[in-house]
């Protein structure tokens, strides 16, 4: 082989090596932003958020079209359903709060609705705002999902998604 | 002499078309933009936006509720953004306008619906009557990092003469701007 | 018109000789320019990664990624100035350490390098980029920036001098192992001292010289310097003119369009231009070395004229070996380099412009050919889109920089050589041209 063409054999060899490496970094920099789930156990408990958040257990997942206030009720837009999520969580000291998004099977998430939206207040606190020792460790989490949506949900997730890393996210998943 | 003197002479054109070039160029732009004109929808993400019309006016209400009489005028463009896919939920698009060269912000930010549902809103700018006349809507979808964004630059369309016609007409109307209601994409 | 005539000659001569010197030195250069970006990349990876631990660990690796680049420039530069024999051309001594060792180029040149880098703000653009890069890997937290823990505020004053000195210190030492031991890889140690040594003070420096601005700003004398504005402001405010207007115009026409341009477009290519020299050598012997051979020498810098008898000369060459070794080994050859290649003539150096400015243009464009390609997407993808297209601009348009620098430096040795009467030391003539009847009766230049 003429010198020229071993240069340029090494030049490809160097090329490969630098695309493979290269390829193999960012590939997994991809996979550490990239967030994949694995469900729970139905009705099983777990931690939804990475970085020391509170210990969730998801007991019931109810669709209704109107919701029930103290004052009068809340009526869905047309097409349009409430997902109401019962949870259960150990409550900490410090006041972490529970943030966690619907998850369809589809990979489309909503968030908590605002409960200043509703006409007025219902039964249980829609947020985990309760101290160590309180009597009530429930929470109502409220979702607004189109009515096609409603047949297909995979449970709860954490909303947080700043956190890198290679694990999966888990999603509370609602007992049979 | 003048020999040196006429090629010193050349090397500064020369160095001036290159600093020419270099200011032409100008600096590596943060933004993709999307050029769209009015009633034509545009995806951003997994949203899509199209700007419906548009109205001035020097008394402000909002949802029916009196916000105020502006020293020069108002501007409300009204949008429908809808959200279909299945991408990450983004709270908030900066919304702007430009119009003579100059940026325009809005009164509030647009805040996308949820997956599966679409929203109608009205878009309040305070502007200069001078600045009407090709008023362009921009809609940014930014992160805290951000590179490199996608960018919708709306052309509402209107001419000087659409804008001296309105202006005459509606300059001391009301204007109605509402924050819209969630609705289910049919 | 015999001003555009040599103008277009010397134009085509430059690209056409570096095409060629392109084309044949195109597999090597490549490698050298992968392997540069990949170890780049490594060190400001990995610089991103242990700002979490300790910014001062996290420069350290920065610096040696630049000692990396600076490695591959050094080599690519060599590369190119083979092919165009360039070592032949020039009147060095046979033993000349920068022809041995690259380590003893890398000493000599990471001064002018990093400041290069310095001026036109790639330094801090890099410390910039090691945060994004550790919000990328870690997610966004709100730790404290990698910059304010160089301010003297942030990590204290004593301790940013004691570092300097320390370094500085540690340097000469390993300096004087290496000249009496010789091993090679003391060295590449001293070089990435050097470099530590050299980001540390360009970092803290800028740190210092944003507070004293911050620091005259709030002294009561700062007024005194608005006296003049409107002093000036009330003569031409009687001339109808608004002069605080006018001036602020000039200023922004000067600071946002025409510096800028002309830093990159004119004093960014010389300053290239005189590194390069650094690399092949330039005219320049070191003033003690001259002075070891028996004739007085002076030292072109402000201080007067040096004569001293031969008793005190062995106290005062270590004295200045030691504490003035920089002016020698850098800080003349740089200015002789830019003195070199301002004296060409106007011409030349018109060519040398146009070529690097559409090197400059040319990668800015082909950067925003390819994002916009791509179209807009949020950070997360351009952290795994980026990199390669990084990869690609640089493996297209280093190499002809590298080798443009070569050519233009082999064309400036010619031109002197034909402008002193002084044939060259060997074959004279640049590939792609006919070779000249002088070569056949050459004489070497002695030292």
């Amino acid at each position: 082989m003429t010198a020229r063409a071993r240069q340029w054999l090494l030049a490809a060899v160097t090329f490969a090596v630098v695309v493979a490496v290269t390829g193999g970094w960012l590939a997994y920099l991809n996979a550490r932003s990239t967030p994949h789930h694995q469900q729970t156990a139905p009705g099983a408990q777990a931690v939804p958020d990475f970085d020391g958040g509170l210990t969730v257990r998801l007991l019931s997942l109810v669709v209704t079209p109107t919701l029930v206030t103290d004052k009068e009720p809340a009526h869905a837009p047309a097409g349009a359903a409430y997902v109401v999520a019962l949870v259960d969580y150990e409550p900490q000291a410090d006041g972490t709060g529970c943030w966690l998004h619907l998850l369809a099977v589809d990979g489309r998430r909503w968030s908590m609705l605002d409960p200043l939206e509703l006409p007025g207040r219902r039964e249980l606190p829609s947020n985990c705002s309760a101290s160590p020792g309180d009597a009530t460790t429930r929470a109502e989490l409220i979702y607004l999902i189109p009515e096609q949506a409603t047949g297909a949900l995979a449970g709860l997730v954490s909303s947080g998604l700043a956190h890198r890393s290679t694990e999966a996210y888990p999603v509370l998943t609602p007992p049979q | 002499m003048r020999g040196r003197a006429t090629q010193w002479l050349l090397a500064v054109v020369a160095c001036l078309a290159m600093i020419g070039l270099h200011a032409f160029t100008g600096e590596f732009p943060q933004e993709s933009v999307r050029q769209v004109q009015l009633g034509q929808a545009a995806r951003l993400y997994g949203s899509t936006i199209t700007a419906n019309s548009w109205t001035i006016g020097q008394v402000l209400y909002e949802d029916d509720r009196f916000v105020g009489r502006s020293g020069v005028m108002f501007l409300a463009v009204n949008v429908t953004v809808a959200t279909d896919s299945p991408q990450e939920l983004r709270s908030e698009w900066q919304v702007g306008g430009t119009a003579n060269g100059h940026t325009l912000a809005a009164r509030a930010d647009l805040r996308p619906p949820q997956p599966g549902f679409t929203r109608t809103q009205d878009v309040v700018f305070e502007l200069n009557p001078d600045d009407l006349a090709g008023f362009t809507l921009t809609v940014l979808d930014r992160a805290p990092i951000f590179a490199f964004d996608p960018q919708l630059n709306i052309d509402l369309g209107i001419t000087a003469q659409h804008a001296a016609d309105e202006l005459e007409r509606a300059r001391y109307a009301t204007v109605r701007a509402a924050s819209g209601s969630i609705q289910v994409i049919r | 018109m015999t001003a555009v005539r040599t103008l277009l000659h010397h134009l085509n001569q430059l690209v056409t000789s570096a095409g060629l010197v392109w084309w044949r030195c195109l597999p090597r250069l490549l490698v050298t320019a992968m392997l540069g970006w990949l170890g780049y990349r490594f060190f400001a990876q990995l610089a991103g990664m242990l700002v979490a631990v300790s910014a001062w660990w996290s420069l350290l690796m920065l610096s040696m990624g630049f000692v990396v680049r600076l490695s591959a420039i050094i080599i690519g530069l060599r590369i190119a100035g083979e092919e165009l024999q360039i070592r032949a051309a020039i009147p060095l001594p046979q033993d000349d350490p920068r022809d041995v060792s690259i380590s003893h180029l890398l000493s000599r040149t990471l001064l002018p390098f990093l400041g290069i880098y310095a001026v036109f703000d790639t330094v801090t653009d890099a410390a910039n980029n090691i945060e994004i890069d550790y919000y990328v890997f870690h997610g966004l937290t709100f730790e404290r920036p990698v910059l304010s823990q160089l301010s003297p505020q942030g990590a204290g004053v004593w301790v940013i001098v004691g570092v300097i000195v320390a370094l500085y210190v540690a340097r000469r030492l390993v300096d004087w192992w290496f000249e009496s031991s010789g091993l090679r890889p003391l060295g590449l140690v001293a070089a990435m001292i050097e470099g530590f040594f050299l980001l540390i003070v360009i970092l803290s420096g800028r740190q210092v010289l944003v507070s004293l601005s911050h620091w005259v700003d709030a002294r009561t004398f700062r007024v005194w310097l608005d006296y003049p504005g409107w002093g000036l402001q009330q003569v031409f405010g009687g001339l109808g003119i608004d002069i605080s207007d006018v001036l602020d115009r000039l200023g922004s026409l000067w600071w946002d369009v025409v510096w800028p341009g002309v830093s990159a477009m004119v004093v960014e290519p010389m300053l290239w231009l005189a590194l390069a020299s650094l690399v092949f050598g330039s005219q320049v012997l070191s003033a003690a070395d001259l002075w070891r051979k028996g004739r007085p020498v002076s030292v072109q810098t402000k201080r007067a004229h040096l004569r001293v008898g031969d008793r005190q000369r062995r106290m005062a060459l270590e004295f200045q070996e030691a504490f003035f070794g920089d002016l020698n080994d850098k800080y003349l050859p740089t200015f002789q380099s830019v003195r070199l290649v301002l004296g060409v003539g106007a011409p030349f150096f018109a060519a040398f412009i146009l070529c690097y400015g559409t090197i400059t243009i040319g990668r800015e464009w082909l950067m925003r050919a390819f994002y916009t390609g791509l179209g807009g997407h949020p950070a997360t993808f351009w952290t795994v889109a980026g990199p390669p297209i990084d990869l690609l601009v640089e493996l297209i348009t280093e190499p002809l920089r590298w080798v443009l620098l070569a050519t233009s430096f082999r064309a400036c040795i010619a031109l002197f050589a034909a402008r002193s009467g002084q044939p060259e030391a060997a074959s004279g003539s640049m590939p792609g041209e006919p070779p000249t009847v002088d070569d056949a009766a050459s004489v070497p230049v002695t030292p």
